[in-house]
């Protein structure tokens, strides 16, 4: 397991991962601010 | 959740283990307007076509957001009839997290998904009798309340 999460940052990138793994995804918004 | 929440190692688990986790600005564009971000944290569960099934906005601690994780997978799996998941997502939700926010509409939704299965309204009548027990102000003890004439 990572000592961190493993964020994707685009949503093609997650859909892949996601179809690859069959998993679904945790999208997050957040302020970077 | 960058300084409570995301770094737990039971929080960084429960992602590597269920799922795949995405991360956008606020104001990106044409994706905020499409989910209708309008403050942040907003949390999102889809599936692996990018629908939405469950949303959440606001900071969730530790303990409340494993288990809306958990809950989340629940209603995607309900929600897509996939009903032996949504069952095991529901009961992983009663027996780890009961005292979480989320365990009394996994108690609703593993009732509703029992009787769809078997046609038998006991699971119904008997969701109703432990969410009155157990969570008698969460507003899911209240739409269960018919169910106590079955």
């Amino acid at each position: 397991m990572d000592d961190k999460i493993r964020w994707n940052t685009q949503l093609d990138q997650a859909l892949i991962e996601a179809n690859k793994f069959k998993k679904p995804i945790l999208l997050d918004f957040f302020n970077p601010e | 959740m960058d300084a409570v929440t995301y770094p737990r190692e039971d929080v960084i688990r429960i992602i590597d283990t269920h799922v795949v986790a995405l991360r956008i600005a606020h104001e990106n564009e044409p994706m905020a307007l499409e989910f209708n971000v309008k403050w942040t944290p907003a949390l999102h569960l889809l599936d692996s076509y990018g629908k939405r099934y469950k949303g959440s906005t606001g900071f969730l601690p530790p303990e409340e957001f494993i288990p809306w994780v958990i809950l989340s997978i629940g209603r995607m799996h309900f929600d897509r009839n996939e009903h032996v998941n949504s069952i095991a997502m529901f009961d992983v939700l009663s027996t780890k997290y009961p005292e979480s926010d989320a365990a009394s509409e996994g108690l609703f939704f593993s009732a509703v998904t029992k009787y769809k299965l078997s046609g038998k309204a006991d699971s119904l009548k008997e969701a109703y009798e432990h969410l009155r027990a157990s969570y008698s102000s969460s507003i899911w003890s209240k739409k269960a309340l018919p169910y106590r004439l079955l």
